[in-house]
């Protein structure tokens, strides 16, 4: 072995070992070390919107009465919406028998929800609801004029969940596409995405989003392969085929050697129609043979520097053509006096001013904007536990908002409980369950009235975690 | 001359070599470039990984052994003797970058058998303060996989963090969904697709060879502890801390 061979070959060796080195940096398992959140992270209980007295929202849970179709079924008797019934905060508190746990979620001091109801599966495991917890708020981020900024926060337990976000099950907030709805359409919403549309006091069909609530729920799965005592053997295609990758990729035809591709080693047969006509193509139609033993790269580019210095000598010709030629034309021209002569004619401009009188009336109302806040009364769950979600919405302008429509489309490891969803008994309305398409519901609210500046709702449901 | 047009045309065709190296997949099959393999030697992938991220060397993972019913389970460390011995499911917590040996027995699907699995810790989880104990990193042994390490065969479970965006409405760890790879297919690439790898288990029929065993066999020395009690999740059991004579909790 040479100096040259030696060199080569301690050069093929740094250079493949920095190439896996770069390869494995950057491939899927290590990229969430680079990963630079996008969003607010809050846990503390931030500052809270104020609200007029006797304006505090009451929730009423939601009775269905057709209750075995509620999952994706449409009422026709009312285009497809079903009605919440009033229910008086009493008669659920009564209903649930629980007054005493404490897991109660607490928005405002006059709010008070329906308690939390444990669920079979974690009465069997012996599980414990963390007793100290209370949903944090997100912290609205306020313009100069007091107004709350409309902007994704996400709510989470740790600083890392935009870190590692496949440890979290996340709803809320407008996740990739942005939302947008006008009138009954609608686009761009995804799973987790929970938005809201209405129609504002000029007219304008507008979309916002909620903030994101993070609930700390890794789950796992399983790759499983067997193998025999024949250990590297791989059977996984029909016939014919072998895949050969080395080192050097010698064999993959990118090499300056003979490449020869043979996809029809005998004759093919086609029986593409009933009658039984044959189409046979020969075997020699299907070989591609390349040979870059050519080196037509080197031919060309020696042909190219030959036609560049042929153009260079044709322009310098055609240029002192030109020039001779002018010189000529110069030489032979008559020179004549030229006479000009222009009038200005004078103008005159006459203007009338008439006293006029504007007569409107300033209206210095702000206009309605819809605020959205989602909160979770847990911060952690496992599979089986049950989450209730609170959406807050409120008209933080002082004009009314109209058609306004509230849509969460929960993650496909949430399932909604059925008959779960509440709504303030001051602004009633419907919601509508529908299969999301990936194992999931997306709810719709729909509020019966207009929405007034500066007031409140709560809307609540629970899901289950899958 | 011919030397120096020889040096030319070797350094061409390594910088071409390398950069081939990196996309030798066949493009039209695999997106990107999947460099960790199930079938590369016990402790390859976990150490490679170890040494591209660094993780915090003094965090342990929790994992918790599942079986059809019951078994007792112990675990090795780099030596002959167990650190840990209970019942499962029992859970406890090893280090990111190592491997484990485990031990089966006292199963009553199949009497007399031990087993001897290997888990490589891959990942860990980054939980919120004081619910690190509260979800550890399941590694399930079903029956099939026990009876088919009974029967010689090699049984190699990826553990892989599901993505809740691309989630399957039902559990896919305990046999809601099978996934099962090709002989021949890399099962990492797979778990890839779908998550994050966490655990590779490996599951057969070998068997410590006695005192003589070479210690590599038992792991690869990493810190091994037992878990904390359970808050939430009364179905997992608590393995005892070593006891002074380890050998004897052996039948």
């Amino acid at each position: 072995m040479n100096d040259a061979q030696a060199f080569f070959r301690r050069l093929l060796a740094a250079g493949l070992a920095g190439s896996g080195m770069v390869t494995i940096a950057g491939c899927s398992i290590t990229s969430a070390l680079q990963h630079e959140p996008d969003h607010v992270y809050s846990t503390t209980t931030p500052q809270m919107l104020e609200h007029e007295a006797g304006d505090q929202p009451v929730p009423v849970p939601a009775n269905y009465p057709e209750q075995a179709g509620l999952r994706g079924f449409r009422n026709s008797a009312d285009s497809g919406l079903l009605t919440l019934r009033r229910v008086s905060l009493q008669d659920s508190v009564d209903e649930s028998g629980d007054e005493g746990d404490e897991a109660v979620v607490r928005l405002t001091p006059a709010f008070r929800g329906k308690p939390f109801a444990r669920t079979p599966a974690r009465e069997a495991r012996g599980g414990v609801r963390p007793s100290s917890f209370h949903p944090a708020e997100p912290r609205l981020e306020m313009s100069p004029q007091g107004t709350p900024l409309q902007r994704m926060e996400t709510i989470a337990p740790s600083a890392t969940a935009d870190l590692y976000p496949d440890e979290y099950l996340y709803d809320g907030g407008d996740r990739e596409d942005s939302a947008a709805m006008h009138a009954r359409l609608r686009s761009g919403i995804e799973s987790e995405d929970t938005v809201a549309g209405y129609v504002d006091g000029t007219g304008t069909a507008k979309t916002v989003a909620s903030n994101r609530v993070a609930i700390y729920a890794p789950r796992f799965g399983s790759v499983r392969s067997v193998t025999g005592l024949v250990a590297d053997t791989k059977i996984d295609k029909a016939s014919g085929a072998r895949d050969a990758i080395t080192i050097g990729n010698l064999k993959t035809g990118r090499m300056a050697q003979e490449n020869i591709a043979e996809t029809a080693l005998t004759e093919v047969e086609n029986h593409d129609r009933v009658d039984g006509i044959i189409s046979r193509k020969p075997a020699m139609q299907s070989q591609n043979r390349h040979r870059p033993v050519q080196s037509t790269k080197v031919d060309e580019g020696h042909e190219g520097r030959v036609a560049s210095g042929a153009q260079t000598f044709n322009r310098r010709q055609a240029f002192v053509l030109a020039q001779q030629r002018q010189n000529a034309e110069i030489w032979t021209r008559e020179q004549f006096p030229v006479i000009t002569a222009s009038t200005d004619s004078a103008s005159e401009v006459a203007a009338v001013f008439k006293v006029q009188q504007k007569v409107g009336l300033e209206d210095q109302n702000r206009g309605g904007v819809l605020h959205l806040v989602k909160l979770a009364d847990r911060e952690s769950a496992m599979i089986g536990d049950v989450i209730r979600f609170t959406i807050r919405f409120e008209n933080t302008g002082d004009l009314n908002l109209h058609d306004v429509r509230i849509v969460d489309n929960l993650t496909p490891r949430l399932e909604y409980v059925e008959g779960s969803a509440t709504i303030d008994e001051q602004h009633p309305g419907a919601v509508m369950v529908e299969p999301n398409g990936e194992g999931s519901s997306v709810l719709t609210f729909t509020l019966d009235g207009p929405l007034q500046g500066h007031k409140t709702g709560v809307i609540t449901f629970e899901a289950r975690v899958r | 001359m011919k030397v120096a047009t020889r040096q030319l045309l070797s350094l061409l065709f390594a910088a071409f070599a390398v950069s081939r190296t990196a996309t030798a997949q066949n493009p039209a099959d695999a997106p990107y470039y999947q460099p960790l393999n199930d079938r590369l030697p016990p402790g390859y992938n976990a150490e490679i990984l170890e040494r591209v991220r660094r993780d915090d060397a003094h965090w342990l993972q929790p994992v918790r052994v599942e079986v059809p019913s019951t078994a007792q389970v112990s675990a090795y460390s780099a030596a002959p003797e167990p650190l840990l011995t209970g019942t499962a499911p029992a859970q406890f917590s090893v280090a990111t970058g190592h491997l484990y040996r485990l031990r089966l027995a006292e199963m009553p699907e199949f009497p007399g058998l031990e087993l001897f699995p290997s888990i490589e810790i891959l990942d860990r989880l980054h939980p919120p303060e004081g619910l690190k104990e509260n979800y550890p990193i399941p590694v399930v042994f079903d029956e099939a996989d026990l009876r088919a390490a009974a029967e010689g065969l090699l049984v190699t479970r990826v553990i892989y963090l599901e993505r809740p965006q691309i989630a399957a409405s039902g559990d896919p760890l305990r046999s809601e969904r099978a996934q099962t790879v090709a002989p021949g297919g890399n099962a990492i690439d797979l778990a890839a697709r779908h998550g994050r790898p966490m655990i590779i288990v490996r599951i057969g029929g070998r068997v410590p060879s006695g005192p003589d065993s070479p210690p590599l066999f038992f792991g690869t020395g990493g810190p091994l502890v037992a878990g904390e009690p359970v808050v939430n999740d009364a179905g997992v059991a608590r393995i005892p801390r070593r006891s002074p004579n380890p050998v004897a909790s052996f039948p």
